[in-house]
């Protein structure tokens, strides 16, 4: 990724990343030694996990120029009916290797139904995904209604409390640092051989080293607890995913062209309905499999699964930059922001906060990190006479 | 006449030595410029040159820090920050896009941000007969409580002028004021500005229209590369000199000469019709029928409203209404319902609106680009990077767009590069017909001439292309054969080397 200002990297990036070492060096020393523990750490990827998976659907949602309120409601009814399924005593008890792919698609259908009313009818996203917020409520309270359980037995469960071997942690770490070099050194060899500009060794290097060391950091970290969590794999690997769908597909950047401007997209041959109901289905399927992870992460389902999910998921993009008008916003960006938002919210409750007061806190950081980003790119006329001030002062 | 004129301290308004630096672009250089009480000052420069640059620092849209050099009022130095401190200065902009709300009625928006309240309760008295004050000063009969988007673009430009002479605004900066308007709509435009100066506001005019420019300006300056490079009163200058000083070389050839050999026909409309949307009763365009051959350029002249564009989005599979009518691209009867379809027939267009149809302006220059040809650098839906960045890369070198790099937002180019942009989505796989809506609209005349050149060589090459313009002589000097329209029905065809603007102004008015 490259900056704006022709520095060789994201600013947006790397202030993000400042941002939250403050945050987590403020709560290491209010918490202590616990902070930043095997356990802590590996605590903190696992809550984070299913909003996360969200969090990556929304944000081609939201650039693609629309938003997606449905998803909380949508996993939790992924979740019940997925559990129900699987439930001996009060449901169906079917094997969970019938019951995963039949929740799966049923997500998926219910996204796609909704990109078909937004795309075909012209009904404003926001409408229909309320529309859904209450209907898809509505159906978990019918098919959780007494609370299925998923048994420990089944394999579904291990997604919820299973971890890696230390040993294969250590394996797939080596592994995807391994990757990155090479993607990298591929990279170069083409840019040279095309003629096109190569960066400099010491900023590939620099590319390299610190995910790389982030990468072993966390690989260590949760080899002092239990090894890495399953749901934090199938996070990253939807993050990595996504990521890869909206950079390097066709798919992708029709996404962006979309959501930049539908009708020069269109003029340009584009189907902007085919791109709207893509984005929404692919939106329903990563609810679905954000609504297995929950319900195996808490054995079964509630009426109340999910509750505000969509909110964290929208709150993570935007914190990590994606602009509401859409056609702007990075998925990497969004996990990032959701990194800021699982941080403050197990700080919170490692510091005792009350409870009220983290729903204040939450709601605050919000705000301000959206705020200090909007500063920064569109000033309003009072900062720029602030500004004003302080540069004629120094003259 | 004056070469690098010095502005003088005392005038109304005053510019002295602007310089402005964008990122990788010097857009004004040691620039000074001034105003005086009563008069009217036309700017002129070719896209580019600065003008706009100028224009948003004289109304406080770039703030005073951010650039170089003095602005003065009647001597004194002012440092506006905002727009807003232009305004209580008295300087009024009116933009090419109107700033207007159009479902409140036109008194309220003439009185828009300075409506006269008690405690907050609007008095719609007194707000409706400042408006009615304020409409009579230009001497227009309007009345204030109609809704403004009933009017027409002319009138709403006129209400636009009303409430900057509302605000007591003593200077008035017009950009590109009759572009949008009619002939008649233009005519009442400039008297009413002439008008206003003789009552003592100062104007600023700038446009690319050299008759108007000679018709109302006291003194003319032309700006080039974003240095002032002349200003004289008007008795001092001639059309040759104007033009000569802002391309900065005489114009010789702007129409390259055309040595082409039609071949077969590979577009073939038949009997098109298209009905009205908003009229279901009034068909916009009726019965056209028409053939372009490959190396041909078939012109489409015709008033502003004749249909041009429609005739064109149809045929791309983007009709503005329910359409009947054969279209047949190489022999063949095609179905073109979408834009989709028209591209996998080898249909391209460049739309009539560059910002808003023609590109994503957010989006990097590189991915306007390859928008629509993106699948010649995928497999399996994944994008070769490489590929496409090369290929980009020497699309936008063998165009000459003007960039610092290509992943710049394509918002940041000037109107001809973004035009070339634009073109160039097309070619980087050519298409067998090419339909060009108003390519040089609002372009300056380097960048037109790259397009001349563009299209011949197009053409030459075998392609059939359709070119809409507004401007005659550029149809008569691009085209092989030109189709006139008038209210949505064919009204003549001419081959240009036998014909003259007259006939065709003539067969699209009566």
């Amino acid at each position: 990724m490259k900056g704006r200002n022709g520095s060789p990297f994201d600013l947006r990036i790397l202030s993000m990343a400042l941002i939250l070492a403050a945050m987590w060096m403020y709560f290491r020393l209010q918490v202590g030694g616990f902070y930043f523990s095997g356990d802590s750490v590996s605590n903190l990827s696992r809550d984070m996990a299913t909003w996360t998976i969200l969090a990556a659907g929304m944000t081609l949602v939201i650039v693609a120029g629309h938003i997606d309120l449905s998803v909380g409601s949508l996993l939790a009814l992924v979740a019940a009916s997925c559990a129900f399924m699987i439930d001996p005593d009060q449901g169906w008890g079917w094997s969970a290797g019938i019951a995963v792919p039949l929740a799966l698609l049923l997500g998926t259908s219910l996204g796609f139904i909704q990109g078909v009313i937004v795309a075909g009818f012209r009904v404003p996203a926001f409408i229909v995904t309320l529309g859904g917020l209450f209907m898809f409520r509505g159906l978990t309270m019918k098919v959780g209604a007494r609370d299925p359980r998923v048994p420990d037995e089944s394999w579904v469960s291990a997604l919820g409390f299973g971890s890696l071997e230390p040993s294969t942690g250590w394996a797939l770490g080596a592994a995807s640092v391994f990757l990155v070099v090479l993607f990298h050194v591929l990279s170069r060899r083409r840019r040279r051989r095309m003629g096109l500009p190569v960066e400099a060794p010491w900023v590939s290097v620099i590319k390299i080293l610190v995910p790389s060391a982030l990468v072993f950091i966390f690989v260590a970290k949760a080899n002092e607890a239990r090894g890495i969590p399953y749901q934090t794999l199938m996070m990253m690997a939807v993050i990595v995913l996504i990521s890869f769908v909206a950079k390097h597909t066709l798919f992708g950047r029709r996404v962006y062209a979309v959501g930049g401007n539908a009708t020069a997209a269109r003029l340009s041959g584009i189907s902007v309905e085919k791109t709207t109901i893509g984005v929404f289905t692919l939106m329903g399927l990563l609810a679905g499999i954000a609504g297995v992870v929950w319900m195996a992460q808490n054995q079964g389902s509630t009426k109340n699964a999910g509750t505000y999910y969509e909110l964290y998921a929208i709150a993570a993009c935007v914190i990590g930059g994606t602009s509401l008008m859409g056609g702007r916003g990075t998925v990497f960006g969004a996990f990032l922001g959701a990194l800021v938002m699982a941080t403050v919210i197990q700080g919170m409750d490692y510091t005792d906060l009350e409870n009220w007061l983290q729903l204040v806190v939450r709601g605050s950081v919000l705000i301000v990190a959206v705020a200090i980003d909007i500063a920064t790119k569109n000033p309003t006329p009072w900062m720029m006479r602030l500004r004003e001030i302080v540069i004629r002062r120094k003259l | 006449m004056r070469m690098c004129p010095k502005a003088s301290d005392t005038s109304l308004l005053c510019a002295d030595g602007i310089t402005k630096d964008f990122p990788g672009v010097r857009a004004l250089e040691d620039v000074s410029f001034d105003l005086k009480e009563g008069e009217i000052h036309a700017l002129v420069g070719e896209n580019g040159a600065g003008k706009s640059t100028l224009i948003k620092i004289l109304s406080g849209v770039i703030p005073s820090s951010e650039f170089q050099g003095r602005i003065l009022q009647e001597g004194a130095p002012t440092h506006f920050v905002t727009p807003r401190d232009a305004e209580v200065a008295g300087i009024a902009v009116i933009h090419q896009e109107l700033a207007l709300v159009p479902h409140l009625s036109v008194g309220e928006n003439i009185l828009l941000g300075n409506e006269p309240h008690r405690r907050g309760v609007i008095d719609s008295d007194r707000l409706f007969s400042g408006a009615r004050d304020a409409l009579e000063r230009l001497g227009l009969d309007i009345d204030p409580r109609l809704e403004l988007s009933r009017l027409s673009v002319g009138l709403k430009q006129l209400v636009e002028i009303a409430k900057a002479l509302h605000k007591d605004a003593r200077i008035l900066i017009l950009d590109e004021p009759t572009s949008a308007l009619s002939e008649e709509e233009t005519r009442l435009l400039l008297s009413l500005v002439r008008d206003l100066s003789s009552q003592g506001t100062s104007v600023i005019y700038i446009t690319h229209k050299l008759e108007e420019v000679f018709e109302i300006a006291d003194r003319i300056t032309v700006l080039r590369d974003g240095c002032s490079v002349a200003c004289g009163r008007r008795e001092d200058w001639n059309r040759d000199l104007v033009v000569h000083h802002m391309v900065g070389r005489p114009l010789r050839e702007l129409y390259p000469g055309r040595r082409r050999e039609p071949a077969e026909p590979v577009l073939e409309v038949d009997n098109l019709t298209v009905r009205d949307p908003r009229n279901p009763d009034r068909d916009c365009l009726r019965e056209i029928s028409f053939h372009v051959c490959a190396g041909e350029v078939l012109g489409i002249a015709g008033l502003m409203g004749a249909g041009r564009s429609e005739l064109l989005s149809t045929i791309f599979g983007y009709p503005p209404g329910p359409f009947h009518g054969v279209v047949r691209v190489g022999g063949q009867p095609v179905t073109i319902r979408s834009p989709g379809d028209a591209v996998r027939n080898g249909i391209a267009m460049v739309p009539e609106d560059r910002g808003t149809q023609g590109l994503v302006q957010i989006a990097s220059v590189l991915e306007n680009l390859t928008m629509s040809h993106l699948k010649r650098f995928c497999t399996g839906g994944i994008i070769d990077r490489h590929l496409e960045y090369q290929q980009s890369m020497s699309q936008s070198r063998t165009l000459r767009i003007k960039t610092s790099s290509i992943l710049v937002p394509a918002a940041t180019l000037s109107g001809g590069n973004q035009q070339k942009v634009v073109l160039g989505k097309w070619l980087l796989h050519p298409p067998r017909i090419l339909l060009l809506d108003d390519p040089t609209r609002g372009i300056d005349v380097g960048a037109k001439v790259e397009i001349y050149n563009l299209i011949d060589r197009l053409a030459s090459d075998g392609l059939a292309v359709v070119f809409v313009s507004s401007e005659l002589p550029e149809v008569l000097g691009v085209a092989d054969r030109i189709l006139v329209l008038r209210e949505g029905r064919p009204a003549g065809e001419f081959r240009s080397d036998e014909t003259t603007q007259e006939m065709i102004m003539e067969a699209a008015t009566t």
